[in-house]
C-alpha cells in the first residue's frame, strides 16, 4: 500500500534500526 | 507480500498467545547443555554459524517468522558457562534483539490492520458522500420544473374556484326563479 501513516513509518524506521544492529552483532561475532 | 508468506500475519498469531517472545526456555527441554558432549557443543556452533552468522537473519524471520521458536533454543543452548561468556552475551543480545523485532512486526500488523479498517470506512463513507451529492444535483435540477408545476396547479385551483363561485351563483339564480314561478302558480288558482 502506497499510503502510509505516520505510526507505520516510525515502526519501519525502529525496524530498520532493529535489523542494522542485528545485522551488525551478527558480522561482528566470531567463533 | 503474499498473504500465505507474510511474516505479520505470522507473527500476530503466534504473539497473539505470547509463544515467540516468552516460550523458548520452557522449550529447552530438560537437556542440561553443560551435559553436552564435544561433539553436540560442536553441531551446536555448526547450527550457529549456518542458521545465525552466514544468513541474513533478519530477510530470513521476515520470509518465515516460525524460525524464530529454532533460533531462540539455539541461543539459549549457547547461552550457558561452558561456552563462555562471548556467547553468553552474544545469545542474551541476540535474544533482545529478535524480541525487538517480533515486537515491531506485531505492532506493525496491528497498525495496518487499524489502517485497514479506517480506509475501509473511508471508502464507506466516500460513497455515502458521492450518493448523497447526486441527489443534491438532481434535486436542484429538478426545483425549476417543482416551482413551474405548482404554479400550474395554484392556477388550475383559481380556474376551478371561479367556475364554483359561477355555478353557485347559477344555482341560487335557478332555485328564485322556481320559488318565484310557485308563488305565481299559486296566485293563479
Amino acid at each position: 500500500m502506497a499510503i502510509l501513516t505516520e505510526n507505520e513509518k516510525a515502526l519501519d524506521e525502529k525496524l530498520v534500526e532493529s535489523k542494522n544492529k542485528l545485522n551488525k552483532r551478527r558480522s561482528n561475532f566470531v567463533i | 507480500m503474499h498473504e500465505e508468506t507474510n511474516p505479520i500475519e505470522k507473527f500476530n498469531l503466534m504473539t497473539k498467545s505470547g509463544a515467540l517472545l516468552s516460550k523458548t526456555t520452557e522449550r529447552s527441554s530438560n537437556t542440561s547443555v553443560s551435559d553436552l558432549s564435544e561433539t553436540s557443543k560442536e553441531y551446536l556452533l555448526v547450527e550457529l554459524r549456518t542458521k545465525v552468522l552466514e544468513v541474513d537473519l533478519f530477510q530470513a524471520i521476515e520470509q518465515d517468522a516460525i524460525i524464530i521458536f529454532e533460533l531462540k533454543l539455539l541461543l539459549h543452548k549457547l547461552n550457558t558457562p561452558s561456552f563462555g561468556s562471548k556467547f553468553q552475551d552474544f545469545s542474551q543480545e541476540m535474544k533482545t534483539l529478535m524480541d525487538n523485532i517480533v515486537l515491531s512486526f506485531q505492532q506493525k500488523g496491528a497498525e495496518q490492520s487499524k489502517f485497514e479498517d479506517q480506509k475501509k470506512l473511508h471508502d464507506q463513507l466516500t460513497v455515502e458522500v458521492t450518493t448523497f451529492q447526486q441527489s443534491i444535483t438532481t434535486f436542484r435540477q429538478e426545483i425549476p420544473y417543482a416551482k413551474q408545476k405548482m404554479e400550474e396547479i395554484d392556477s388550475a385551483i383559481a380556474r376551478h374556484k371561479e367556475e364554483i363561485k359561477t355555478l353557485r351563483l347559477q344555482r341560487t339564480n335557478v332555485l328564485e326563479r322556481e320559488c318565484t314561478m310557485q308563488q305565481e302558480a299559486k296566485l293563479a288558482i
